[in-house]
């Protein structure tokens, strides 16, 4: 079967290569793969800086929608036919994570999901929504469960005020699920045209960082003062302000580190509010059922950038590092195109 | 001042429109000039006698007030004339107590209920609240209005968001739709996110039911067990919440409809019968019952807030005078009211 190779630890390196046909297992499912979904970790993990262990050559990507072509034995959960997504952190299926979860993760370790057929324990894929393409349920597993792990994390409810950043993934679903939520959303981004679509989706108020560096003031003032009851951080880097718009007594959900990995943290920022800071790594797959629930209830469709065809998986990665894509990039690993 | 009163409990014939001294204001007090009262069948069953328990009679009935602060005690310091305010279903709490203190003074044993303790209660023209027990209202909210805030809209709040946790995509039950507090729970429910199923009896009511937020309406006979309608549209899963505003008389049938792990949030019983259930039955399928109890002014003052961003919004019918408070009790008891029946004492 064919499949996408990384053959040393650099986006040039991806190429179409080939490799046997995996078998499913007792409790596996065959899933042969429609769509694909990037991430910005995928970047990440072929820095080489993200996981140390990454054996080459490797398959990577972590995102993909397909349907079940055949089970192992003993499986109950899905039979051929069904359309489902595979879960990012393999084996998390409920409660707290734990740290065995940690390492389980598909495209990095565990092998990615750029093949045309790939194998996982049926207890580790959910249904796909049904209103969703294949292509746009291939965006779910890390971005979407993401900020939906992040909203739940925070408690949001009707007349939150929500914060999130960018017109990536997380920064567009958790918008969409904060408005679905009752909550009002200030979105920030660095273009007109961005604004004009996120006031599409929904947000009250977007704020241009790059006219109004210290969006911190620009938050409060946005929020009658009081400051964002929930911040989804996905720059990482820009902590610093977020605790600054954040509102007393309120929540960061600290999920990404487009701006590198230490940031400085002035503790009394923090203390005096009264703030909580949570990493959130994703999410289980119960919450992944939660969110497609409530995704299917309020028909919420992902925003898609650009689709590629699985033999162009490195432009792919290309327009992910140029940082010039405005929702979710998916390679058309089945070659249909958008069709379901 | 006029006021309604109720000196020996009975029919519609118990209340009277008499002339009463006006309230002068203790050191705590705020003196308001009531806009509106909610009429909710707590008064009624406080002007029939079925309700006994914290009631002194003679009594002014009503405990869902809105109106303008027309004077203020010595030591009141969050409020001053001419302010827009509504109030909670309480006119005194203790403050202090570990109730008042943890937000939950609704259970403070201090506590006198507005309209059922004394001649302090909504059905007059002013009436003295203490400064704990009352909340702003935000410029450009109808007055009127939102007296019900607290009572109808409150305890909803108190029930879906802090009792039990209601998340987006969760599918509830609202047992009594039609109600008072059932028309707003499909609304907060619905902003909540929640897919909200309506229960009801009566047809006519569904298309409403459907306005106000509900996504499923399930219509069945008087009496009859509803739950197989339920679970068909949860594909046999039943609910995740049922915010219950009936009780005994629908008991088996809610308790049916409910789900693995589903929250059963009691709020209205609108009987004196006692239910006969195993508890294995709930312990089973893990599912909890949950009280809630009134609502605190901190929940008063996120309804506000929420029916001022057009979240929510207060379902009122019509209004009456004082002089045809019986009237209004008369349609409030043969369930001819949408929502609440308002009293506007300057009718």
């Amino acid at each position: 079967m064919n499949v996408i190779h990384a053959t040393a630890l650099a986006i040039e390196s991806i190429a179409p290569a080939s490799a046997p046909k995996p078998e499913p297992q007792r409790g596996d499912i065959l899933i042969r793969v429609g769509k694909a979904s990037l991430n910005y970790r995928d970047l990440a993990v072929l820095s080489g800086t993200h996981i140390a262990a990454a054996t080459l050559p490797f398959v990577p990507c972590s995102d993909a929608c397909g349907v079940v072509e055949a089970v192992g034995t003993d499986v109950t959960r899905f039979k051929p036919g069904d359309r489902v997504v595979t879960c990012y952190i393999q084996g998390w299926r409920d409660g707290r994570l734990k740290k065995e979860h940690r390492m389980r993760t598909l495209g990095g370790p565990l092998p990615g999901v750029l093949q045309e057929y790939l194998v996982v324990p049926a207890e580790d894929a959910v249904a796909a929504p049904a209103h969703l393409s294949d292509s746009e349920a291939a965006t779910l597993p890390i971005a979407a469960l993401t900020a939906w792990t992040a909203l739940q994390e925070g408690g949001v409810r009707p007349g939150d005020t929500v914060l999130v950043q960018g017109t990536g993934g997380v920064g567009l679903f958790g918008l969409q699920f904060a408005r679905a939520a009752g909550a009002r959303v200030i979105a920030l981004t660095s273009s007109a045209e961005k604004a004009a679509m996120l006031a599409r989706l929904g947000a009250a108020e977007v704020i241009d960082y790059r006219r109004i560096p210290d969006w911190a003031a620009a938050v409060r003032e946005a929020s009658g003062g009081q400051g964002a009851d929930i911040v989804i951080e996905t720059v990482g880097s820009t902590l610093e302000q977020s605790l600054g718009a954040v509102a007393f007594g309120g929540f960061i959900g600290m999920v990404g580190f487009l701006g590198g990995l230490t940031v400085p943290l002035n503790l009394r920022q923090m203390i005096g509010p009264n703030i909580r800071l949570q990493g959130v790594v994703v999410g289980s797959r119960a919450g992944f059922e939660a969110m497609n629930r409530a995704m299917v209830l309020h028909a919420i469709h992902p925003v898609l950038d650009r689709t590629f065809a699985f033999a162009d998986a490195q432009a792919a990665f290309a327009r992910m590092k140029a940082a010039a894509h405005v929702g979710k990039i998916v390679i058309d690993v089945d070659g249909t195109g958008e069709a379901r | 001042m006029k006021a309604i009163v109720v000196r020996q409990t009975g029919g519609l014939e118990a209340m009277n429109l008499e002339t009463v001294p006006d309230p002068t204001p203790a050191d705590r007090d705020v003196v308001i000039q009531v806009e509106a009262c909610g009429v909710c069948m707590h008064d009624v069953a406080v002007r029939n006698g079925t309700l006994k328990r914290g009631v002194e009679l003679p009594c002014i009935l009503g405990h869902e007030v809105s109106g303008t602060v027309v004077a203020v005690g010595s030591k009141v310091s969050r409020f001053r004339v001419g302010q827009r305010v509504a109030t909670v279903q309480r006119y005194h709490i203790c403050g202090a107590c570990r109730f008042c203190r943890g937000s939950r003074e609704p259970l403070c044993e201090e506590r006198k209920f507005l309209g059922d303790w004394g001649m302090v209660g909504g059905y007059a023209e002013y009436v003295a609240i203490e400064d704990d027990n009352l909340a702003e209202v935000p410029d450009g909210l109808p007055l009127a209005e939102v007296s019900i805030a607290a009572c109808a809209m409150g305890t909803i709040l108190n029930a879906v968001r802090d009792v039990g946790r209601l998340q987006v995509g969760e599918t509830v039950l609202v047992t009594g739709s039609g109600g008072g507090l059932g028309l707003h729970a499909l609304q907060i429910a619905n902003a909540f996110g929640a897919r909200v199923i309506a229960q009801t009896s009566s047809p006519d009511k569904a298309a409403f039911m459907k306005a106000m937020g509900a996504h499923e309406v399930v219509v069945h006979g008087r009496g009859e067990d509803f739950s197989k309608q339920v679970l068909d549209v949860t594909q046999g899963r039943g609910v995740d919440m049922v915010i219950d505003n009936v009780g005994t008389p629908q008991f088996q049938p809610t308790r049916k409809s409910l789900g693995v792990m589903g929250r059963w949030l009691m709020i209205g019983q609108l009987t004196g019968e006692f239910v006969p259930f195993n508890p294995a039955q709930l312990f089973l399928r893990a599912q909890s019952m949950l009280a809630v109890n009134s609502t605190t002014r901190a929940q008063l003052e996120d309804v506000l807030k929420l029916v001022q961003m057009g979240k929510i919004r207060p379902v009122v019918d019509r209004s009456f005078s004082l002089a045809e408070a019986r009237e209004a009790h008369l349609q409030v008891e043969a369930g001819r009211v949408r929502g609440r029946a308002l009293i506007r004492p300057g009718l």
